[in-house]
Formats: C-alpha cells, structure tokens, sequence
C-alpha cells in the first residue's frame, strides 16, 4: 500500500504487460477465493450514529 | 456511555462524517491512535494525509470501529479511490482485444482502452489491539471489497485493484482473497523511505465475486 498510488494513473503501452493485463482479467474471473465470514455483525454508520458515539467529543 | 453511544459489531465510519461532527482536532485524535508498524506508509497517511486527500476528493477513507472494554476502538481503516487503467490498443492483438473488450471500453479518440477501476489505495489494522485481535485482515479487506462492490452495483464496474509490497506472506494473503498479479510499478524515490524493495506489486480481483 502506498500513498502514491492515489496520484499515479497506469497506462499500459507495451505487449507483454497488455497479455499480462488480459491474462490476469480472466483469471480474476475464474479465480476461487476463500469464503470470509464476519465475526461480528458489520454495518455502515449512519450520521445519526455517528452523531450518537462520537458527539461528546466535541 | 449510553446504550444509542455502544457499538454493536464492526461499525464502519465514514471519514467525512466524523469530521463533520466532532470537527478535525477530534478527528485526528482519533486517528493518531492507528499504529502499523509493519507499513510506515499505511500509518502516516491516516496521519498525515487522510483528512486533506478527502476534502480533495483524491480518495475517501473509512474507519472501523468495534467496542473494547466499553468504548468505541479504531481496530482498522481501508481507503478508497476512483482510478482508470489505459491499455493501448496498439499493444493488443487479435484474441487479447476480444477479452480486455469485454472489461472495457475503447476511446477511439485516444486510441486506448478504459477501465474503471477502483483502486484499494490503504488497508491496515490497527496494532495497537493486536494481541486482543479485534478484527482479522480478511475480515478488513471484506469489508473494503463490499464498499466497492455496493459503489459498483449503482455505477458499474467489474474489477479493484491494489498496489502492494514485493512480499510472498502479503500476496498470498490477496491471493487467497481472490487478487491475481497483473503487473509491478517502479517504487519513485521517495517512497522508498516507508516502502520496501524496488517496485509494488499490482493486484486484481473480480468484483462480482466480492
């Protein structure tokens, strides 16, 4: 993971890293993962929620 | 703390939503208690640049919080960010152009082929709760692989990506979660301070699957 990676753009322009992109489209597509299961209930916060455990610290 | 205060399960917090609440003081508060000693860049850019790449629309940053010993506890954070790949079609022949074309589109104008993708920019736990194991790596980069393909299911889109370090234990970590190597970026010279080896492995996984 790198920070840098926000502001750079890849541009692909030469053959063996287009039949390397390809390549690795497809296989994504065929490709099992393991099955991840939360161990807790996981849910998105809502403004209010937020509002509701985090305002005290205003 | 009020029973409305307690955080039931994982809770996934919206950066902005935090800093428009409690304001950005608090904020960073918050998020100086992240520690990823295994990746300065992880750490510093929660940090450091978060908050200023959100408010710029570079990337959006969520936080994820569980309850510990009766209070919300930051255990992780994933940041998110709209990116493009550019193929030339020059560089594609007869059977490669069929299947990128049906991952994206051609811009005849640029004469290049474009793919919206995601980009997983920053994913890490929280190792100040290591030895309580709060919340588990897959468990994490689920939770960021969903806020993708939720954004997908309104925009379109098939597949994130993911830049990460030359290191077998962290590919095989994304591998298992269903990323497949696609190619590497040459690290620039100042990012080798929090980064380590030459260059970063790029990772892609099939969104549908997420």
């Amino acid at each position: 993971m790198a920070t840098k990676s926000i502001l750079k753009n890849i541009d692909i322009k030469n053959q063996r890293l287009g039949r390397a992109f390809a390549s690795a489209l497809e296989n994504a597509e065929n490709k099992t993962s393991k099955e991840v299961n939360f161990s807790k209930t996981c849910t998105t916060a809502t403004r209010s929620q937020v509002k509701n455990i985090f305002g005290g610290r205003k | 703390m009020s029973a409305e205060s307690t955080i039931k399960g994982y809770l996934i917090v919206h950066l902005e939503h935090i800093l428009d609440e409690i304001g950005e003081d608090e904020t960073i508060k918050i998020l100086l208690g992240f520690s990823c000693p295994l990746n300065s860049d992880v750490e510093k850019f929660l940090h450091h640049k978060a908050i200023e790449f959100a408010k710029q629309s570079l990337s959006q940053t969520f936080l994820v919080f569980t309850s510990y010993k009766d209070e919300p506890t930051l255990v992780g954070y994933f940041t998110l960010a709209n990116k493009t790949i550019l193929v030339d079609k020059a560089v594609l022949r007869g059977n490669v152009k069929r299947k990128i074309g049906r991952f994206g589109t051609y811009n005849p104008v640029i004469k290049k082929y474009v793919f919206s993708a995601p980009l997983i920019a920053q994913i890490g736990k929280n190792y100040k709760y290591n030895e309580q194991n709060l919340i588990s790596g897959d468990e994490l980069l689920k939770m960021a692989c969903d806020k993708i393909a939720e954004a997908q299911f309104v925009l379109g889109g098939k597949v994130v990506y993911l830049e990460c370090e030359d290191n077998e234990k962290l590919k095989n970590f994304y591998s298992s979660n269903g990323f497949v190597e696609f190619g590497k970026r040459k690290l620039d010279r100042d990012e080798k301070d929090d980064l380590s080896g030459e260059y970063l492995v790029q990772m892609l996984k099939y969104t549908k699957k997420c």
